[in-house]
């Protein structure tokens, strides 16, 4: 961020300053960080070993494996995609380029629980491949293939929004001299390509997997909530949550609680490399 | 041959039938399901669903909820920007980073948090109920979780405005003799509107969608404090496929009615712009 | 290798950036496009390179037709305006990308590939620079990095889009005279897009100026200057007084036309007036080598104005406020867009003619 220049007209006079500043911070005290601490507060109240316990559940470590597994298939799915979607998008024009635009948009318009429903009417017991499916004794709603389609609708923006304005901004000029120069496809894409457009790739695939792993609603609609088998780490906090297990729901709670911390955290760094890299292209 | 449908750079053909394919799979094929499954309702029937009581109260609820969480984000948001854009205090940076919590904490992580922060025995819900307000299992627990959960849209598309925002405008009205507070209000606030605006737009229909933040903390009364997203799902556990699709073809149009709202309003403020630089 | 032209039209959804193109580029030559932003010489330089492809019309290198060729089977060298150059990559590595993307037979090995990167930093004067990156440069480095990256892959033809259109002033120059030197050693077929005409002309063994897609005339810088083929050439070929006027058959053979005679600056002069009428002068301005008269005719609606060199001018001084008669060592005309005959030797006399007969 550039330093400002300390003009006196710029400066709210201190009887302005300390309230909209005390305001402000009481808001993100109550919260934000109230609930950040109370997280791990909540997860602690009967001791470490209480803690470790409930992470070692043989049910808590089921639900931690299939969040992984979902993530895994899920985001790289997703990645692939969103590089392919901004290639398109930045580097030819076509008809029907706007309604690809706003289809990439369109999971954040539409609620959770409907991404969830979409599914369950295309592959559940009444849905319309639900004689086809039978037929095969193919197991897509209330089964892991359910969660992973569920969970990439929701997170499938991601990479793709994150890379289609960086790439318009960088242009195609440098992928255009590789061209030139006798490069060939995969050769540009991995020699020209993916070197500049790296950090914002990682900051699309880290926004993508920290919603992959903590998808709630969809998943929930999709998932059938069997213990061991279907359950991914949110919906294994809600029912511990539900029956009255406070601190195992908080244990399980802290460790996406975690991964949000470390999204914050890669997202600074991302959001401070980005920033270096541009104004290396474009020294004073 | 007419070679125009040639590009210069590679790979039109492979990421085109990558989009479509992915595209086709992941989001079209099941819209076509819920158009489907829409469409074997007859009017009447839909007509009865979408406005039975249960569903009406339902509406009420997130819609009202969707729409305060707004308003007090729509105070806050923009205090925030400000704040993080013009002030230099220590821990800037920390406070800067956790305003994308929202987006990065799970929701029904947020969800059991907020309940237990608000509930009758939690440290919050304690001092408000001794003062006879109740948050948690009411609409007021609903809009605590959505004011959480939309408290990013807000902050996020006004700090860029801010931060772009020529320092000669403030000087300007300083040196025409307005005070601090009229500059801010008649220069500054003005500015401001369009993003403020859009902000307040994509929480909303963030927030009429939301589920895993909401369903701990609301209690989940039919009539009282249910949301329309719970109620999809209550009907789906009930397997009725043909009620959910209603009550979600409800929700969507919602959604995309704000979302078009806010295009409308972006191709409205550019053209006055535009106009007026003419 | 020669590079034909023949019949391109390209068209960018509802404007014709190329109306026509028939050009012919000599093997070795080094050939400038001159034109106004807009005027689609870009956009041809691009069809050349394979950047992009036309609507109509054939492309051939050395009779060859590569029409349907892309960029990457042309073998040209192409430099861009902003040089695109590898950020991520070290100078030498940029230099060297043409080479380690060749397929696995035709790729030079390791020592091959450090001596030719290493003789092409050589000729670009760039040689120590080798492990810095292209953000650590000046933009006439930058500039010598992305000419060196384009020779590396030994194209037949080089193509440069306003090549130094990002620089100051004096790197321009200095790299202009470099360039042309090194075209006079490599001698590689090149053609170079460029807005200014006295890079051009500077550079260029033959000049295609453009305008609204279509070339108005080609030639050596001789030719354009004294010979152009249309009034948009000699606009834009640097300052000129327009005349619109009627001639008589006794000084041109040519009677009573609606004509337009194009007098450059520097070849009018002002002459003190010997009777009462005549130009006044309204402005002198010193511009060091050369002084800037203007004067203006009662008949004209916009003032004259002659360029005197620096000799003449001290030999006859002359002020704000003196009534003067122009004489034209030099003029053009012009019927329309049509070029007349040339006028011979008695061109002042047509000049004087025409200011009496200025309607």
């Amino acid at each position: 961020m550039s330093a400002r220049p300390a003009s006196n007209a710029l400066r709210d006079p201190w009887w302005l300053r300390l309230p909209l500043l005390l305001l402000a911070l009481a808001f993100v005290a109550l919260f934000l960080v109230l609930p950040l601490v109370a997280v791990f507060g909540y997860a602690f109240e009967k001791g470490v070993d209480f803690y470790l316990a409930s992470l070692a559940d043989e049910d808590a470590r089921a639900a931690i494996r299939l969040t992984l597994l979902v993530a895994a298939i899920a985001v790289p799915a997703n990645t692939l995609f969103g590089i392919a979607a901004a290639w398109l998008i930045t580097r030819f024009s076509f008809p029907g380029r706007g309604l690809l635009l706003s289809l990439i948009d369109l999971p954040f318009a539409v609620s959770p629980v409907i991404a969830g429903l979409i599914y369950v009417l295309l592959f559940g017991a009444q849905g319309l491949f639900a004689p086809w499916l039978a037929a095969h004794d193919v197991k897509i709603i209330f089964a892991v293939p359910g969660i992973v389609l569920a969970t990439i609708f929701v997170t499938f923006p991601f990479v793709a929004r994150e890379l289609i304005p960086l790439m318009q901004a960088q242009g195609s000029e440098q992928e255009q001299a590789a061209i030139t120069l006798g490069a060939g496809g995969f050769a540009m894409f991995w020699r020209v390509v993916l070197p500049k457009i790296g950090w914002g790739l990682a900051y699309g695939v880290i926004l993508c997997n920290a919603r992959a792993i903590g998808e709630f609603g969809a998943v929930s609609v999709v998932s059938g909530h069997i213990r061991g088998l279907t359950n991914t780490m949110p919906l294994h906090v809600e029912i511990l949550y539900n029956e009255y297990q406070r601190t195992a729901a908080f244990a399980v709670a802290s460790l996406l609680a975690l991964l949000a911390l470390a999204t914050l955290a890669l997202k600074q760094l991302v959001g401070w490399r980005m920033r270096r890299a541009t104004q290396a292209e474009n020294p004073p | 041959m007419r070679a125009k449908h040639r590009h210069a750079l590679p790979g039109f053909g492979l990421t085109l039938g990558v989009c479509l394919a992915y595209l086709g799979l992941i989001v079209l094929l099941p819209l076509a399901a819920l158009a489907w499954k829409s469409a074997s309702l007859g009017a009447a029937e839909f007509w009865a669903i979408v406005t039975a009581p249960r569903a009406l109260a339902a509406y009420r609820v997130t819609f009202g909820c969707a729409a305060l969480a707004g308003l007090v984000n729509l105070v806050f948001g923009p205090l925030l920007a400000w704040v993080l854009v013009r002030y230099r205090f220590p821990g800037r940076a920390f406070v800067d980073a956790l305003i994308d919590l929202p987006f990065a904490l799970p929701t029904a992580v947020a969800g059991i948090t907020l309940t237990a922060l608000y509930a009758s025995n939690g440290p919050l819900g304690r001092v408000l109920e001794a003062h006879g307000w109740k948050i948690a299992y009411t609409p007021g627990g609903i809009t605590v979780a959505l004011v959480f959960v939309s408290l990013p849209f807000l902050v996020r598309s006004v700090q860029p405005v801010l931060e772009h925002l020529e320092p000669d405008v403030e000087e300007a009205a300083a040196t025409l003799g307005a005070g601090r507070l009229t500059t801010l209000w008649r220069v500054v606030l003005p500015t401001l509107w369009p993003a403020i605006l859009s902000g307040f737009a994509l929480a909303f229909a963030r927030a009429l969608g939301e589920y895993g933040s909401v369903i701990f903390i609301a209690g989940n009364m039919p009539m009282v404090s249910e949301i329309a997203p719970l109620l999809i799902t209550a009907k789906l556990d009930q397997y009725d496929y043909a009620g959910a699709t209603a009550i979600a073809l409800v929700l969507l149009a919602g959604s995309f009615a704000t979302l078009l709202a806010l295009n409308l309003l972006q191709l409205f403020t550019v053209r006055r712009r535009s106009a007026g630089a003419a | 290798m020669s590079i034909e032209l023949s019949a391109i039209e390209y068209r960018y959804r509802d404007a014709t950036a190329l109306a026509g193109i028939d050009l012919t580029i000599e093997s070795g030559e080094l050939l400038a496009l001159l034109g106004p932003s807009g005027c689609g010489k870009t956009t041809l330089l691009r069809t050349i390179a394979g950047l992009e492809f036309p609507d109509r019309g054939r492309v051939r290198f050395e009779g060859r037709d590569v029409t349907a060729l892309g960029a990457r089977k042309r073998h040209v060298g192409f430099v861009f305006q902003h040089y695109a150059l590898f950020n991520h990559l070290t100078v030498f590595e940029n230099v060297a990308f043409g080479l380690r993307v060749r397929g696995w037979f035709r790729r030079p090995r390791r020592a091959e590939l450090e001596r030719k990167v290493g003789e092409l930093l050589e000729l670009v004067q760039l040689r120590e620079f080798a492990r810095r990156y292209p953000a650590q440069l000046s933009g006439g480095q930058r500039q010598r990095v992305a000419l060196a990256r384009a020779l590396a892959v030994e194209p037949h033809i080089l193509l440069l889009d306003e090549p130094f259109g990002a620089l100051d002033a004096r790197v321009r120059a200095d790299l202009r005279r470099w360039l042309r030197d090194l075209h006079d050693r490599i001698h590689v077929t090149s053609v170079f897009v460029t807005h200014d005409q006295e890079e051009a002309f500077e550079l260029a063994d033959r000049i295609a100026v453009m305008n609204k897609g279509r070339i108005e005339q080609i030639g050596s810088s001789e030719t354009l200057y004294t010979r152009p083929a249309s009034p948009f050439v000699c606009r834009f070929l640097g300052e000129v007084n327009e005349l619109a006027a009627a001639i008589h058959a006794r000084w041109t053979g040519i009677d009573d036309e609606r004509v337009v005679a194009f007098v450059r600056p520097h070849d009018l002069d002002f002459v003190p007036a010997e009777r009462g009428e005549g130009a006044r002068i309204e402005s002198v301005r010193d511009l060091g080598a050369t002084v800037r008269i203007e004067a203006l005719d009662p008949r004209l609606a916009r003032p004259l104005v002659a360029l005197h060199d620096r000799a003449r001018y001290e030999a006859a001084p002359l002020e704000r406020g003196r009534l003067v008669v122009p004489s034209a060592r030099r003029q053009v005309l012009f019927r329309g867009d049509e070029p007349l005959a040339d006028t011979g030797a008695r061109v002042g006399h047509v000049l004087r003619d025409l200011l009496l007969t200025q309607r």
